[in-house]
């Protein structure tokens, strides 16, 4: 009895630490990566560098979004592009085209499609989901999953809802525990195999919030593939006009 | 003086032996014509398939086939088409541009303006047209509009702006012959490529899973479209004849070894067809095997009379002093005589069969579907092997079966058979 006792006070205690003492409450952290480019409205200029075995491209946009469910993003750059925009509205996809000036719906079968030929998807720009209500997560010390280092890291493992329809069945979270930033996010599927690894970074303070600037997609499979999305200027809840996700404004050209 | 005696004996009795001969030239016939039957059937139904798309061999750059990627291209199509041309057994040839896109229609309500809402994804083929028109014949199925128009030697890149849809895309699009559509893509050199086309034909190939999502655009628009100037990801090669494909397979990929090309014949890129093909010949053989066993059979048993019914006159023989080997060696050659008869006369009769069905045919009605290709009508064909194996059959069956019934004959003690009579 008295064996068992002890045991139960070992087995509680380093459990009273770790949790009391150097992690975060979790429901907190995981709504932080929830809402780290999100909020009820924003603007952002950004680059995408695209690099791939054939060739290697850098797209410069502006993007604006409303809520989790709005998104419109403009092309400026390369001309060749120039003028392309996305518009996105709940579950729903539009592409302007400039060249043959004409709005196409992106159809649901290719909504797993990549997005102007980048690693990102179609999903990825239109998914609504939310770590906090679609997934289920706990802290991890599985050494398989993390990174060697453990000070001042926590590791996070979300799973998704069973009526989550996502193609990965677990995500693996590093954040830094000082300021919640993300240092890298990888996807797994269900065979445990890595799908792809985003790694954030250039952790800056912009209009009054702190992102880091800098995420990098590297799916597990494309060897010598990647996109890197750096931010260069973003506003948080400045107010905006609704016209902008319409698709009168998809097809102007400002 | 032993083969005059059987020749003679063969003629002694004619009621006798022209039973045997027609139960022997029966079965010969019988094999005959189902090996020729299913030949030509399995024959027609390949050259169908690989002549309606695939080709029998096709070229592509090296690993194409396991990892079909844009970048994966045939950098000099043109030197190699010619060289093809310089390979007797050739037909033609049809260079061939693979991507994948976007497509996107107008709903025809009103107001629709310039938003094309009626989209799906598709896999786009760049075609010559005026080559594969002389490779597969495309434009025999075309079910409206028409065929899409470019010379073959056309090498100015000059967009014709126009695309066919395979029929089942066609209705999930909402779309017919005259409408516009946008087509969406992403090129070999990463950029986004979009592009206006006018609908001018729609295609039914027979099988409706390509033509729910397949359409056609010529290789110089997709050369264009895909930023692939002067490449190709495939060249289909159509032969003269099924049987010549495996040789020319291998002149081939000789002839452009060096190239980092290979060379495959239908049987390795169509796999799964091959693979259904080929169970099937194997279970249809067991029925060949059943047929000629029981030609086999009827051989015997006729060639078992005969011996019985004269056992009297090998007594005689005996009795005369002939030595057992004799009697032997005679019965063994009566048997071969009539089976080089029966091989002759069925021979004759199946050739006119099978040349009457390798033109004539017979139509599938209702038409026999095959992996979503639809075929209407059977063919015989008439190869060595529909000779051969079942003569061999019918010579072998008349020695083995004469032996047994010869060495009873032989032993007969001539004084005992005498006796009885």
């Amino acid at each position: 009895m008295k064996s068992f006792l002890l045991l139960l006070c070992l087995s509680i205690i380093p459990g009273i630490i770790s949790s009391g003492l150097c992690q975060p409450p979790i429901d907190e952290l995981v709504h932080s990566l929830d809402q780290l480019y999100r909020s009820d409205d924003s603007y952002a200029e950004m680059s995408m560098h695209i690099v791939t075995p054939h060739w290697e491209r850098i797209l410069t946009m502006k993007a604006w979004s409303h809520g989790i469910d709005k998104t419109f993003i403009r092309i400026l750059s390369p001309a060749r592009e120039a003028g392309m925009a996305s518009l996105r509205i709940g579950a729903e996809m539009w592409n302007y085209l400039p060249n043959t000036s004409s709005t196409v719906r992106i159809p649901p079968s290719m909504m797993a499609g990549s997005w102007m030929g980048s690693d990102i998807t179609n999903n990825d720009i239109v998914r609504e989901i939310t770590y906090v209500n679609d997934y289920t997560y706990s802290y991890t010390t599985d050494t398989t999953l993390t990174d060697a280092q453990t000070d001042g890291v926590v590791y996070i493992e979300l799973f998704p809802k069973s009526s989550t329809a996502v193609v990965w069945s677990s995500i693996v979270f590093a954040v830094r525990i000082e300021d919640t930033m993300p240092l890298w996010e990888k996807y797994y599927d269900s065979h445990g195999d890595l799908i792809k690894t985003v790694t954030y970074s250039d952790v800056q303070e912009m209009d009054g919030r702190t992102i880091p600037a800098q995420m990098q997609v590297i799916p597990a499979d494309k060897e010598g593939q990647s996109t890197t999305i750096t931010w260069s200027h973003a506003e948080f809840n400045r107010g905006l006009d609704s016209s902008i996700f319409s698709l009168s404004n998809l097809q102007s050209s400002d | 003086m032993l083969l005059k005696l059987a020749w003679r004996n063969v003629f002694r009795q004619k009621r006798r032996t022209i039973l045997t001969l027609l139960t022997m030239t029966g079965g010969f016939f019988l094999s005959s014509f189902s090996i020729g039957w299913m030949d030509g059937s399995y024959s027609s139904i390949i050259m169908f398939f690989t002549n309606n798309r695939t080709g029998q061999i096709q070229v592509h750059r090296e690993g194409y086939l396991e990892d079909p990627s844009i970048y994966s291209t045939i950098s000099d199509y043109q030197t190699v088409g010619a060289f093809l041309d310089s390979i007797p057994g050739v037909r033609g040839w049809a260079p061939r541009i693979y991507s994948g896109a976007l497509l996107a229609v107008r709903p025809r309500r009103p107001g629709s303006g310039n938003v094309f809402s009626n989209s799906a994804a598709a896999s786009v083929i760049g075609i010559d047209p005026a080559m594969e028109e002389a490779a597969t014949n495309f434009s025999d199925r075309i079910v409206s509009g028409e065929m899409l128009t470019a010379s073959a030697a056309d090498t100015s890149y000059t967009a014709t702006g126009r695309i066919v849809l395979g029929k089942e895309l066609s209705i999930i699009l909402e779309a017919s012959v005259g409408d516009s559509l946008v087509m969406l893509t992403q090129a070999a050199d990463g950029s986004s490529a979009d592009r206006m086309y006018v609908i001018c034909g729609i295609v039914s190939t027979g099988n409706a899973d390509i033509d729910r999502n397949t359409c056609y655009i010529t290789l110089s628009d997709a050369q264009i479209l895909f930023a692939l100037e002067g490449k190709a990801h495939e060249i289909a090669v159509m032969t003269a004849s099924l049987g010549t494909v495996d040789e020319l397979t291998l002149d081939i990929s000789a002839g452009l070894s060096g190239r980092d090309l290979e060379t495959d014949s239908w049987k390795t890129f169509a796999r799964e067809f091959y693979n259904g093909m080929k169970a099937d010949e194997d279970s249809l053989k067991v029925t060949i095997f059943i047929i000629v066993l029981v030609a086999a059979m009827g051989v015997l048993n006729t060639i078992l009379m005969m011996v019985l019914e004269r056992r009297r006159e090998f007594g005689v023989m005996k009795a005369l002093g002939t030595r057992p080997g004799f009697i032997i060696r005679m019965i063994v050659l009566e048997a071969n005589i009539m089976g080089i008869i029966s091989v002759i006369a069925g021979g004759i009769l199946s050739t006119a069969a099978l040349f009457y069905f390798s033109e004539h045919g017979l139509v599938m009605d209702p038409p026999l579907d095959y992996g979503g290709t639809v075929f209407r009508e059977m063919i015989a064909s008439i190869t060595p092997e529909c000779y051969w194996i079942p003569a061999i059959c019918v010579i072998i069956t008349a020695s083995t079966v004469s032996f047994i019934p010869a060495l009873k004959a032989a032993h007969t003690k001539a004084a005992k058979t005498l006796r009885k009579v």
